[in-house]
């Protein structure tokens, strides 16, 4: 399966088509923006040598043909939920610089993410970026003293963890940016109660930055090579601890870290070349068309429309009853499977064990596998709401624990501020279950992040009402229910992907930060189910292969391009 | 006097007698007693404030009261009230098919369910569903340290709630508490107790991530209430300006330069961002200024007049559109029952 090509990209028809210049619109967060770059191109006996118009010395050299199997498209789809989505380039152009990297700490994703670049651009050097704010140290002071110890008894030198400037003339020392910090206490963090502290706390921050950089790099090429990563020559692990509270941290020894997975040769050149290939598959998915054009050439070229089957199959029921990663663990520490309680045309219905028959589902059976499943995967991994430590904790066997009424529930939900991503995950939950509105899909609601209580409140003052809470923090479901209708309309029209499910809205949520965005729920009972089929597309394909069949026979297909023997 | 210009001049201090409206804004409003009144019918979620406006706005411009938003009306209010002889902001059936939550458990009183309700009674010379003397005791319970918050439906700390939702819903208790007062004789909640909350804000301060005008609206209002205008005009005068259109059409509801990132702390990129005008809000600052001669009355009428040019929509009513960053559509409906009430009463006053 993992072998079977089921989309083929051509760089050059493509560069040639567009005469080098690949642009497009750049629909993000509320933001209309643009990418355009303009690339020089030749052939070569490799492939496709493709540089700057400005900067010959950056240059790849793409296959002429880039085959793309399944798990490709799942990866183009997790790029398309964490991959940079480009950054201003100042003055008034709405073109963006878009850079080729992604965001993700979990370490099998990024790994995941960091095979699939190669395999597209080649054998590239990778970085791996941390950020983090240095408030997660403040309650590990003691720990941090000791590696440092640690970090001086392997030879590291004193001069080497030095703070880069002078402490015991500080007050003449430092930098307007200290200024500002102690002026703002911090941004005006709670810990930290006068501009007395502030200085204090800005002084330790200079004092083991260096040692807390270290313990960083340390923490992430441990956590990398345990995920089985092994580093190139070429390949780096960086970090930047900021000082206490401005990355986001609120209180003292809160985790707020940002892990990027980067690759410096191509970032700056190819990101928009990149984003065109992703922009070109998604919107395919999208429109299942089987082909994407440049100026009528053809340059992405599906096997088969990308919402048909591609020629396999999984047998649903030997998945449920036998796959490792089907199973799940419950509170109590029992291995539990799903049930098969009955059996109906094309597919059969499951319950978890314990569970009431109301909470029961129904899957297909066979389930046909489409690349627009794995282009869901892959988004579904970057931007669902299941923490991703739990739906891609280790190659290994990690069962899934499942809690009822606890927090260790494993939720099934998605949120997001464009169209294209919801319509895909509708579509694919869709797919997987042949009842999903009356047995899975559960409501939606718009959350809204602080920043735009401004806008919300001017509403609810047109209609009179109020934009009342429920929580003691003003958080979970809002009491502004009048509020949630007459913003309702707003998310249909945004997200049209919603209207089918419109009868599913519930109410507006505040949230801490970000525009306001359509988050959906899915019923928790086949939360087991989708994760374990998701994850052994992409992940485990070797133990996916066990309960798959070919569909050959019946879809006429055999490999790209080829026409399937009768 | 009528009820409605009693209404109008207990909740903005100004007296009217009624206001005009052209065909089409009275289509509007005979629209709008269509559609809430089948909606309450069907027992979908209606804003409370929609009804009130709606029949305010009619009642105001002689469009007069259609029996079947009445009678919607009068079901409503049934449907809203409690034995306390306090109101729900909305009806159990409502909550029900929206949440699927057990209305017994979740639903209570809000001193705005309460207050719209009685005010609409009144509007409409319906017969109160509970005593009035009931809703006035009912309102002085629930009031605490000036405000009239009712914890049971929402739990949430001061700090932590948006000044213009908890001084709205208190206006609008004090102006309620007003009336049952006349009709019932039983007086009302302490005003002085929620001037001397108000006098401990910082008033007229836009250094506040929500620094909406309606809340210093409906603070100088309560203030005037309790005879305790004792502020600085200058500084409402500032206050005022800064939430001033540059484009010259009306004022803001909030500031762009106070939205602020509460996760991080720091200020929000507004370049994205818009701050439309707002009809509410600009009749609300007009008032002031006409209230505290900050301008003259052919300043005023001057910026109304271009305010609602610019307002006035083919549906017949008012409004402005709010916009989250560069999407398309309209964030909320354009035109309100209230913003077309505002628009009218405005253009009484002003033009």
């Amino acid at each position: 399966m993992e072998g079977d090509t089921v989309a083929i990209i051509r760089p050059m028809e493509l560069l040639e088509a567009a005469d080098g210049v690949l642009s497009g619109p750049l629909i993000h967060d509320g933001k209309k923006r643009k990418y355009r770059r303009e690339y020089a191109y030749r052939e070569t006996d490799d492939g496709v040598e493709v540089s700057h118009r400005d900067d010959f010395d950056k240059s790849v050299v793409l296959p002429e043909e880039i085959p793309l199997t399944i798990t490709d498209i799942g990866f183009i789809g997790m790029y398309s939920g964490d991959g940079a989505k480009g950054s201003e380039s100042g003055g008034e152009s709405d073109v963006v610089n878009v850079s080729l990297e992604f965001s993700q700490k979990n370490p099998v994703l990024a790994l995941f993410a960091a095979e699939k670049v190669k395999k597209i651009f080649g054998d590239v050097p990778v970085r791996y970026d941390v950020a983090a704010d240095s408030a997660f140290f403040l309650d590990k002071k003691d720990e941090l003293e000791n590696f440092r110890e640690q970090l001086l008894d392997s030879g590291v030198s004193e001069d080497e963890l030095e703070p880069d400037i002078d402490l015991s003339s500080f007050d003449s020392e430092m930098s307007d940016r200290d200024r500002e910090y102690i002026e703002n206490r911090g941004r005006g963090a709670a810990a930290i109660d006068t501009t007395e502290e502030a200085k204090e706390t800005l002084r330790w921050w200079y004092e083991y930055k260096e040692t807390m950089n270290r313990w960083l790099v340390e923490d992430k090429r441990d956590q990398l090579e345990t995920f089985g990563v092994t580093f190139g020559p070429d390949d780096v692990v960086q970090s930047s601890v900021r000082r206490p509270f401005v990355k986001g941290a609120r209180r003292i020894g809160q985790d707020s870290r940002t892990d990027e997975t980067k690759f410096p040769t191509l970032s700056r050149y190819f990101g928009e070349l990149f984003l065109h290939i992703v922009e070109g598959i998604q919107d395919s998915v999208v429109e299942n068309t089987s082909t994407v054009t440049e100026e009528a050439e053809v340059w992405i070229d599906w096997n088969h429309p990308p919402k048909e089957s591609y020629g396999f199959e999984i047998d649903t029921e030997a998945f449920i009853e036998q796959s490792e990663y089907a199973g799940y663990v419950t509170g109590t520490g029992n291995e539990r499977r799903y049930r098969i309680i009955d059996r109906v045309d094309d597919g059969i219905v499951l319950k978890k064990y314990g569970v009431s028959d109301k909470y029961s589902f129904t899957v297909p059976k066979p389930l046909d596998i489409t690349p627009e499943i794995a282009f869901g995967a892959g988004l579904y991994f970057a931007e669902g709401d299941s923490p991703k430590e739990r739906i891609a904790g280790s190659r290994e066997l990690e069962p899934y624990y499942d809690e009822p009424g606890s927090s260790g529930n494993l939720s099934l939900g998605f949120n997001s501020s464009t169209n294209p991503p919801m319509h895909i995950i509708f579509s694919v939950m869709e797919e997987l279950f042949p009842n999903f509105e009356s047995e899975v899909m559960s409501r939606w609601k718009i959350k809204i992040g602080s920043a735009y209580e401004p806008e919300t409140i001017a509403v609810a003052e047109k209609l009179g009402m109020t934009f009342l809470r429920k929580g003691n923090l003003g958080q979970g479901t809002s009491r502004a229910f009048a509020l949630g209708q007459a913003l309702m309309p707003w998310a249909l029209s945004v997200l049209p992907a919603l209207e089918p499910y419109a009868e599913f809205f519930t109410h507006v949520e505040p949230t801490g930060a970000g525009i306001p965005r359509m988050d959906l729920s899915f019923a928790n009972s086949p939360n087991v189910y989708v994760i374990s089929i998701f994850y052994s597309l992409l992940l485990q394909t070797d133990d996916l292969e066990t309960y798959l069949s070919s569909t050959a026979g019946q879809t006429n297909v055999t490999e790209y391009g080829g026409e399937a023997d009768e | 006097m009528s009820r409605a210009a009693d209404l109008a001049e207990r909740i903005e201090g100004v007296s009217v007698s009624g206001v005009d409206a052209d065909t089409s804004t009275e289509s509007f409003l005979q629209a709008n007693q269509s559609s809430l009144a089948e909606s309450i019918r069907d027992d979908e979620i209606v804003s409370l404030g929609d009804v009130f406006y709606t029949g305010l706005a009619s009642k105001l411009t002689g469009v007069g009261i259609d029996s079947g938003f009445e009678n919607a009306v009068t079901n409503l209010l049934d449907s809203l009230s409690t034995d306390s002889g306090g109101y729900y902001e909305i009806t159990k059936p409502m909550i029900e098919q929206v949440h699927k939550w057990d209305a017994d458990e979740t639903a209570a009183p809000t001193a705005l369910g309460t207050s719209y309700s009685v005010l609409l009674a009144y509007l409409l010379d319906l017969t109160y569903p509970k005593p009035p003397a009931e809703s006035q005791r009912w309102l002085s319970g629930i009031q605490s340290d000036g405000l009239f918050i009712n914890e049971d439906w929402s739990e949430t700390n001061l700090d932590d709630r948006y000044p213009s939702e908890y001084l709205h819903e208190a206006f609008l208790a004090h102006v309620t508490g007003g009336l049952l007062e006349d009709v019932s004789g039983v007086s009302g909640p302490g005003i002085g107790e929620t001037a001397s909350m108000i006098e401990d804000r910082p008033l007229f301060s836009v250094n506040h991530p929500s620094s909406q005008l309606s809340a210093e609206y409906y603070s100088v209002r309560m203030l005037e209430m309790a005879m305790a205008s004792d502020f600085s005009s200058d500084d409402l005068d500032d206050f005022l300006e800064k939430h001033r259109q540059e484009v010259e059409v009306g004022y803001q509801e909030y500031l762009l330069s106070e939205k602020s990132d509460r996760q991080s702390g720091s200020s929000s990129r507004t370049g994205r961002d818009s701050a439309n005008p707002h009809i509410n809000a600009t009749v609300q600052a007009l008032l002031l200024q006409q209230r505290y001669d900050l301008r003259s009355d052919a300043e005023l009428s001057t910026i109304l007049s271009s305010t609602l040019a610019e307002a006035a929509r083919d549906s017949g009513g008012y409004g402005f559109p709010i916009q989250i960053r560069e999407y398309d559509p309209d964030y909320g409906p354009v035109t309100t029952p209230r913003a077309t009430y505002y628009a009218l009463l405005g253009q009484t006053i002003f033009c």
